[in-house]
């Protein structure tokens, strides 16, 4: 239960930290958009917080070395795709997703899905290799640890590597590496 | 890139995404996977600002990953759509190029409209 809570917590703190920054610098209709929006956000999260009660996790699940790996493969191979072929960063994610889907367990699959969205992260934001193996690596323990959080909602991938991503620039930029 | 290119690009890929899943059965990941790849070939081609679609087309395939029995209708994915593509344009500016967003902004969407009117997870089982 308290990692079921933890997991939501965290994927929620992704989506709020997006709506707290878009709120920042919204003005007109996007303001007001991004604030409906949000309060039916919380709506959600609310809902979603008081469903976890009696809720578990479903299905069999993967170990935390295979999710964490193949994450960390997935990431690569964007990255190579996108780096190396040239290829816009949103195909080469898909590539990635689609030999996943047919190559591998569910579980696994989506996980792999997840790192690639690590990778067309911008050269700004994750300026290298070592970086987005990284974040790769954190998309796939993330992954675990939010296993039965955001179950069956759509972009929880993305939200997972967008926690990675930011968690990665937190962890780099402290240590004086970004 | 108007915003009525945004809505019709999201609404198609996620509803096409949807589709795939649910009727074809071809499970979320490569449903999203494959929407996503023929957005990023065909839109570049198709239109003069195809290229600022394609992750409008991706952000729109994540929200059409969402499991029937959290959005079971097709008016509730269509509404989660028209937000996320209302979130896209109003959050231009935030996480810029933070790999993720897409799927972000869709997981804001789908909450934002399951917490107003989709089901119980558990009403399915």
């Amino acid at each position: 239960m308290l990692r079921q809570i933890l997991g939501l917590l965290l994927l929620a703190g992704v989506g709020i930290a997006l709506l707290a920054g878009g709120i920042a610098g919204a003005h007109g209709w996007e303001l007001l958009a991004l604030i409906t929006i949000g309060l039916l956000f919380y709506l959600g999260v609310a809902r979603l917080f008081f469903s976890l009660k009696g809720s578990a996790a479903s299905g069999e699940r993967a170990g935390l070395l295979p999710i964490v790996t193949a994450a960390i493969v997935g990431a690569a191979a964007t990255w190579g795709l996108r780096a190396g072929l040239g290829i816009n960063p949103c195909v080469a994610s898909g590539l990635v997703g689609i030999v996943a889907a047919l190559a591998l367990s569910e579980n696994v699959a989506a996980a792999v899905y997840a790192a690639s969205f690590v990778a067309t992260s911008s050269l700004t934001v994750l300026p290298g290799l070592p970086l987005v193996l990284w974040a790769g690596a954190l998309t796939g323990g993330i992954c675990c640890l939010t296993s039965s959080a955001y179950a069956g909602v759509g972009g929880k991938l993305g939200t997972i590597a967008a926690g990675a991503v930011l968690a990665t620039m937190l962890i780099f930029r402290a240590l004086g590496g970004m | 890139m108007s915003f009525l290119q945004v809505l019709i690009t999201s609404l198609a890929a996620g509803l096409l995404t949807r589709f795939l899943t649910s009727r074809l059965q071809r499970g979320p990941v490569l449903s999203s996977a494959l929407v996503t790849v023929a957005a990023g070939l065909a839109l570049p081609v198709l239109l003069s600002q195809g290229g600022a679609l394609v992750p409008v087309a991706a952000c729109a395939s994540y929200v059409g990953m969402t499991a029937d029995n959290r959005l079971d209708r097709p008016w509730q994915l269509a509404v989660a759509l028209s937000l996320s593509a209302v979130l896209y344009v109003a959050s231009a500016a935030t996480f810029t190029g933070i790999g993720g967003k897409g799927g972000t902004i869709a997981a804001i969407a789908v909450i934002a409209v399951w917490g107003c009117v989709g089901r119980h997870a558990q009403d399915s089982q």
